[in-house]
């Protein structure tokens, strides 16, 4: 009877045990459901009045709800900045985050932090712009190169395949820039009758440089009648010029980016087209791409083209590009 | 299972009852786990698919509710009498009139901020605008608009999906357009068309914060299947993400399960009546599914628990089962060794027990066999004892007469007499009617006549004496005993020795025994003389009868029991002490086992 009464406690006791440990590891579970993996998103600029980031940041939010990650934005104020992401890409690495994504600022400068990031481990996707370096990583970003092309293919067409053309860029250390220059210019080779102008002019992201520069080509080259702007700053200015001189039916002008201004200007006439990207698919993607990389360190680098939509007067309220277009914020 | 067993050649009762409880066990606890699994899974699919629906409902009132305000709104401007007066008119030229109405209109977009605009356009085409900055753009053909081809052919308020309002120079706003026919109520004549813009933000705030589980949204889309709201409406376009608008544009309303990328989306339709959208709740299976890892984990750590304790309780009950049968075995090892006192102590009262009780009560019937078996012999020896001692040596028989014949021709009367009167007596006893016992002064009266024949014989070498305590003359034992003992010293002592030899016969009580001790002073025994005598069967022809000094002890041991029997106390040269030692009270028969 003895040995019957011990073995019950020696059962009970077994079995407290048990359900303490069976309640214990459901705990567990239950915290490492909520403790989400960390994303940071290293942007170029995190000032909410350019557009173009706010779409990546929006893409990136959805994704981070889709792929279970608390992404956190950085960024510096100023694009041109280059310390500055230098100097939070190293705090964030101290914090051994999973994965960062990377809108890269300078292709050069930024290389020793970015392979800092790669060597700790730490799962690197660049958007937009990439990093100089040998180590691979994927990079999500408009195929600047295919897009310039397509422009100049349409630059070629409202020309009626022949004239001259001027081209004119926001940064000569751009490669964003030098990208959509070489497409722009590749095209354009292979008609015989449309001669590019050897001389690239240089903005700097200004629009009251454009709209000097676009006054002294006009006076140096009077022939013009095609002008290609690198983004949205240089063909505003372009455009502002051709118009306060009248010259917006015989000059055709063509660029990148857009924003309500350039609507309003392609709706007038002045601007012919402009190619726009998808940043809210590049910031969507990039998270994407991330917490795959992270789950799956195997999972393959590459380059993934997020497309890009030519915009003409007949296609600027097409329900799809509405929302490129104008990117909805309250 | 059986294979299991065989297999591993596992013979032990207990682990057979352990291994079959614990799979009894294993099967239940699946079954019960996959049913309750199935359960679960239902029932909570069941309630989110509730719940998400009276969500969706509870949105699609909300944006109803607000779209018949602006309705109301629309209602209002019906029967406003400047726009009547105005749209009446041939020509629209009024313009006092005009600013009039742009007031009024642009006090209600200021009063609320969802409005975006409101644009009244006029059938010969003039337009009034709510604000007089804002500027319609050139050459607008009105007839390629959806909202005001679609106000004209129907009645009431039209509703678009979202998209950028494309009318004003330098306006890019998000809204969603509602038309409606400005009629004249007094004249039943249409004057024109009015379009209020709402602002998307008010959709989009009261849809964009739903959150379904984890990842699940609400997106709605107007009767066209244009998106009206959707999070991922960019995805949309690029085929990254896909809706399948046209399942949605076709179904009642109510729950569908589709698949995405091999994802499954459970979506909830709600049709609105009023404005036509559907609103579409979109809910992640492994949202609804969150539960079933823990489920799992939880059957699983259930499972072992249960089987723990099956093992442990199978362990319990087949030791307890066994245990008797573990103490039957002794016994029974006990009773094989011979132990006839062997029995099992009966604790419980069930099937175990009953083989317990079978088994005692078979020891029980052996042992007392195996006793009145053992009397059998007993009694049969008895028999057999009896049988020797009622013979008489014809040896002694023919000395003796021969003796009386010598001494009768010599004329020896009175010895004559002496040694025939004695023979008698001694047959007397020895017969004694059949009976075993007699009183001890009936056997010295044999051993007197026995003495007496011999002292005749031998004369004067013989020589004897007896002393007995009176008390116990009348005292039975068995007969003869003391004769056979008596004929061992005069063969073996007295004979042997040159001059005459005496022999001694007391009869005393020592406490419950009775002490017969013969004594004489001949030549006594060696050790191997006396062990000899004991073994010697009765056969031998000097004796009296059959019945040797064995004998008698044998009958004395067989009628009282083994403490009893003959003591020899001997030495060579100096005479021989023989103590026949029997119980007072033992002369009862014990002849009850014979019966």
């Amino acid at each position: 009877m003895d040995k019957i009464k011990r073995n019950i406690l020696l059962i009970s006791i077994l079995f407290v045990v048990l359900i303490f440990s069976a309640i214990n590891t459901l705990n567990l579970i239950n915290e490492r459901n909520y403790k989400k993996p960390v994303v940071y998103l290293v942007l170029k600029t995190i000032n909410p009045n350019i557009e173009f980031w706010e779409s990546v940041k929006k893409g990136a939010e959805l994704a981070s709800v889709e792929f279970e990650v608390d992404v956190i934005v950085e960024g510096a104020i100023d694009e041109t900045n280059v310390e500055v992401q230098d100097e939070i890409l190293e705090e964030i690495i101290k914090k051994k985050p999973k994965a960062i994504v990377l809108a890269v600022t300078d292709y050069k400068k930024i290389q020793p932090v970015a392979e800092k990031i790669l060597e700790e481990g730490i799962t690197l996707v660049t958007i937009d712009s990439d990093v100089k370096t040998d180590y691979k990583h994927s990079f999500v970003a408009t195929n600047n190169t295919l897009a310039a092309k397509k422009t100049g293919k349409e630059m070629a067409r409202i020309l009626g395949e022949k004239g001259q053309v001027a081209v004119m860029t926001h940064f000569y250390a751009s490669t964003t820039a030098k990208e959509r220059e070489q497409g722009f210019r590749q095209e354009l080779e292979s008609y015989k009758d449309i001669k590019v102008i050897d001389k690239t002019w240089y903005c700097n992201s200004d629009v009251n440089l454009a709209y000097q520069k676009t006054l002294s080509i006009l006076k140096e080259h009077p022939e013009v009648n095609g002008i290609f702007g690198s983004n949205e700053v240089a063909i505003l200015g372009i455009a502002k010029a051709i118009s306060d001189k009248g010259l917006s039916n015989k000059i055709k002008l063509i660029g990148f980016d857009s924003n309500p201004e350039v609507v309003q200007l392609i709706e007038e006439d002045v601007i012919d087209a402009v190619m726009v990207q998808r940043p809210f698919n590049m910031g969507y993607i990039g998270i994407k791409k991330a917490v795959e990389e992270t789950k799956d360190r195997r999972k393959q680098k590459e380059f993934i083209d997020t497309g890009c939509v030519l915009i003409t007067k007949e296609s600027v309220y097409e329900p799809e590009n509405q929302k490129l277009i104008f990117p909805f914020s309250k | 299972m059986k294979f299991f067993i065989k297999k591993f050649h596992i013979k032990s009762i207990q682990a057979i009852i352990t291994i079959y409880f614990s799979c009894l066990i294993i099967i239940i606890v699946a079954i019960i786990g996959i049913l309750s699994y199935y359960v679960t899974g239902n029932t909570v699919r069941n309630n989110s698919g509730e719940y998400v629906y009276q969500l969706v409902e509870q949105v699609n009132y909300n944006i109803e509710y607000y779209l018949k305000n602006v309705e109301y709104i629309a209602d209002n401007l019906q029967y406003n009498k400047d726009i009547q007066e105005f749209f009446l008119s041939k020509e629209h030229k009024d313009e006092k009139t005009e600013a009039m109405i742009q007031e009024q209109l642009n006090a209600i977009v200021n009063a609320r901020t969802d409005i975006s605009s409101i644009m009244l356009v006029a059938n010969g085409g003039s337009v009034i605008l709510n604000n007089s900055n804002y500027k319609l753009k050139d050459n607008i053909e009105f007839n390629e608009y959806l909202w005001y081809t679609q106000a004209l052919t129907n009645n009431g308020l039209i509703f678009s999906g979202s998209h950028v309002q494309n009318l004003l120079v330098g306006k890019y706003d998000w809204v969603v357009s509602c038309s409606t026919l400005l009629k004249s109520p007094t004249e039943k004549q249409y004057m024109g068309v009015m379009l209020i813009d709402i602002n998307y933000n008010l959709i989009n705030d009261m849809v964009s914060k739903i959150k379904l589980g984890e990842k699940g949204y609400v997106f709605i889309i107007a009767p066209d299947g244009d998106i009206v709201y959707h999070p991922k409406q960019q995805l949309l376009y690029n085929d990254i993400k896909t809706e399948d608008i046209s399942l949605i544009l076709n179904s009642e309303d109510g729950n569908k399960t589709v698949k995405e990328d091999g994802v499954k989306k459970q979506y909830t339709i709600v049709t609105s009546k009023y404005s036509g959208w559907k609103l579409v709740g979109v809910v992640y299976m492994e949202d609804i599914a969150s539960y079933e890892p823990y489920l799992k984990r939880f059957f699983v750590i259930v499972s072992i628990l249960a089987v723990f304790v099956a093992v442990i309780f199978a362990i319990i009950l087949s030791s307890n089962m066994l245990h008797p049968i573990k103490d039957i075995l002794v016994s029974m090892n006990k009773f094989k060794e011979g132990d006839l006192e062997a029995t099992i102590d009966i604790k419980q009262d069930n099937e175990i027990s009953e083989i317990a009780k079978a088994f005692n009560s078979m020891t029980k019937r052996i042992k007392t066999l195996v006793i009145k078996n053992k009397e059998g012999e007993k009694a049969k020896r008895k028999f057999e004892l009896k049988a020797l001692q009622a013979q008489i040596n014809p040896h002694f028989l023919y000395n003796t007469l021969d003796s009386i014949v010598w001494m009768s021709e010599v004329g020896n009367n009175k010895e004559v007499v002496e040694m025939t009167s004695s023979l008698a007596k001694l047959f007397r006893v020895s017969i004694s009617r059949g009976k075993e016992y007699i009183t001890v002064e009936e056997e010295l009266a044999h051993v007197k006549s026995y003495l007496t024949i011999q002292k005749i014989r031998y004369g004067n070498k013989l020589d004897y004496d007896i002393n007995v305590d009176e008390t116990l003359l009348q005292i039975k034992i068995i007969k003869i005993i003391i004769q056979p003992i008596v004929e061992n010293a005069i063969y073996h002592g007295i004979k042997n020795i040159p001059g005459q030899g005496k022999i001694n016969i007391n009869i005393v009580k020592e406490k419950d025994k009775m002490i017969i001790s013969i004594e004489d002073d001949g030549i006594g025994m060696t050790r191997e003389t006396i062990k000899g005598i004991f073994n010697r069967s009765g056969g031998e022809s000097i004796h009296l009868g059959g019945v040797g000094v064995r004998n008698v002890d044998e009958r004395i041991k067989l009628n009282y029991g083994y403490e009893y029997g003959l003591k020899y106390e001997s030495e060579l040269n100096h005479g021989t002490i023989v103590k026949i030692i029997l119980p007072i009270n033992g002369f009862e028969e014990e002849s009850i086992w014979i019966k």
